[in-house]
């Protein structure tokens, strides 16, 4: 016999054959979607429903395919474009999002991203690269105009949406949703990360694995894991231990502070919250890991339950956060 | 655009709309749709008024088409879409060897489960006999088959095995 390090997929899978559930993984949107179904007959067709909720995310709103809506959006210089009921529901949310956290997650850090380099799909970014010099402002989510009536939208010449954090969280929720229709018992969606569950959850909840990276590739137990079960809800980490990459010898991350267009850089490295919703959870996560110190007085004013990581590893709980 | 085509992009378009107003029901973002309320979907109250969140899930009962066939579950799926149609590409693995349900007493608990993958492998060998028979004869090809069962890795997970990891991606 062998002795192997298991990875998060081998714990994934394992605790799925366990209890005869179905699971699969696949990659999707620049990260990994999975899936857990408590009725195993049904992930085929679960797959299959979450799969299709991934493409239509992906060609409403991916700021790296020039053929998505967002795309032709964003090159419209400012002329009003007409948007699916899928865009103009990811615009709305973004727009809420920077409304509900006073700008700290903002759409219109597109332009930014693009100035420090991540101006593709993250595996295609280089790795490393010169000094980047000249950053544009963020120009705040004013930028967008969002007429739902007519369903149509424009985007201040010069300025570039992306709906990264929020539009994969929607997919998420999306995606979950879809799967309970037509798996019914109880599902589990993962997409990068960002966790949805529905349905009847097994008795003592959907245990998960709460750590810096989602990874499922990684190591099972990295030393940075913690345990929970969540019953309903959703449950999304915000990190910036994930999407790094060098320019003129600095680290930088995919999550930007539209304050300074740099990357976030306050004491928390990983930020968890538990919500009804991942696209509420996800918000949250991303807006604490932004709000730096003031992290754990915006998420106890909101009653909101989350893990925050420093980046020396303290881990400080707030709100009702599940029991490990 | 032909009739066809016509017809495929009506029914995507049901479909989103279906899909968009499952979600905004499940997120309560329906609300703040068109009204601009500042509620990202979310009945989470203003920061003033916080409440705990309770998390109350509303499901939607709209139905969903799909035109998949299950036969067994797949381990990985992947999905290519073309004209409007998903083809889904399935690759299975065999199922997990076997596995031992962790104690549920104390605080540390190991569980060992063996590998999925190992799968036994077939070496078919046929030899055709060299030496002439004296009776001349149709020569009967000689077929051995060997089967070697790799070694099966064990694994040992620090805890009980989860069904998911939510970390920054």
């Amino acid at each position: 016999m062998t002795a192997l390090t298991p990875t998060r997929r081998d714990l994934h899978r394992a605790y799925a054959a366990q209890h005869a559930y179905g699971i699969a993984d696949w990659p999707a949107l620049g990260t990994t979607a999975q899936l857990v179904v408590t009725d195993a007959s049904a992930l085929h067709d679960a797959c299959a429903a979450v799969e299709q909720v991934l493409l239509d995310i992906d060609l409403a709103a991916s700021r790296f395919r020039p053929d998505s809506e967002l795309a032709l959006l964003n090159a419209a210089s400012g002329d009003w474009v007409p948007v699916s009921p899928l865009l103009a529901c990811a615009l709305r949310i973004a727009i809420d999002a920077a409304d509900w956290t006073d700008g700290l997650v903002d759409p219109t850090v597109g332009g930014v991203l693009v100035d420090h380099g991540y101006d593709r799909t993250f595996t295609a970014v280089a790795p490393d690269g010169p000094l980047v010099i000249g950053i544009r402002d963020v120009p705040g989510r004013a930028a967008i105009e969002l007429d739902e009536d007519t369903g149509r939208a424009r985007v201040r010449d010069g300025a570039m949406v992306d709906l990264g954090a929020t539009a994969k969280a929607l997919a998420a929720d999306l995606a979950s949703t879809a799967a309970l229709e037509v798996a019914g018992g109880g599902v589990l969606v993962s997409l990068g990360g960002d966790i949805g569950v529905g349905g009847d959850a097994p008795d003592g909840g959907w245990p998960i694995t709460v750590t810096d990276r989602s990874d499922l590739s990684l190591p099972a137990d990295d030393g940075t894991t913690e345990y929970v079960a969540i019953s309903e809800g959703a449950l999304a980490t915000s990190s910036t231990r994930a999407r790094r990459w060098r320019r003129g010898g600095h680290e930088l991350h995919h999550l930007i502070d539209p304050r300074s267009g740099g990357p976030a850089n306050g004491p928390w490295r990983t930020v968890s919250v538990t919500a009804k919703t991942c696209t509420l959870a996800n918000t949250a996560s991303t807006a604490a890991i932004i709000a730096g110190h003031e992290a754990e007085g915006w998420l106890s004013a909101r009653g909101l339950a989350a893990r925050l990581v420093a980046h020396d590893g303290a881990v400080v709980h707030v709100g009702d956060w599940p029991e490990s | 655009m032909d009739a066809t085509s016509r017809a495929i992009a009506a029914a995507q378009r049901d479909r989103v709309r279906r899909r968009v107003r499952r979600i905004t029901a499940v997120t309560g973002v329906g609300a703040a749709l068109g009204t601009g309320a500042i509620v990202v979907a979310l009945d989470v109250p203003a920061a003033s008024s916080a409440a705990a969140d309770t998390g109350t899930t509303v499901s939607s009962t709209t139905p969903t088409t799909t035109s998949t066939t299950s036969t067994t579950p797949p381990q990985s799926l992947t999905s290519t879409k073309s004209a409007g149609h998903v083809r889904h590409k399935k690759t299975t693995q065999k199922a997990v060897g076997s596995s031992s349900t962790p104690s549920s007493a104390g605080t540390s608990t190991t569980t060992t489960v063996t590998s999925p993958t190992a799968k036994p492998t077939h070496k078919t060998t046929t030899s055709t006999p060299t030496t002439a028979p004296a009776v001349v004869s149709t020569p009967t090809p000689v077929t051995t088959t060997t089967v070697t069962t790799p070694t099966q890795p064990t694994y040992t997970y620090p805890q009980q095995p989860t069904g998911g990891t939510s970390g920054g991606s």
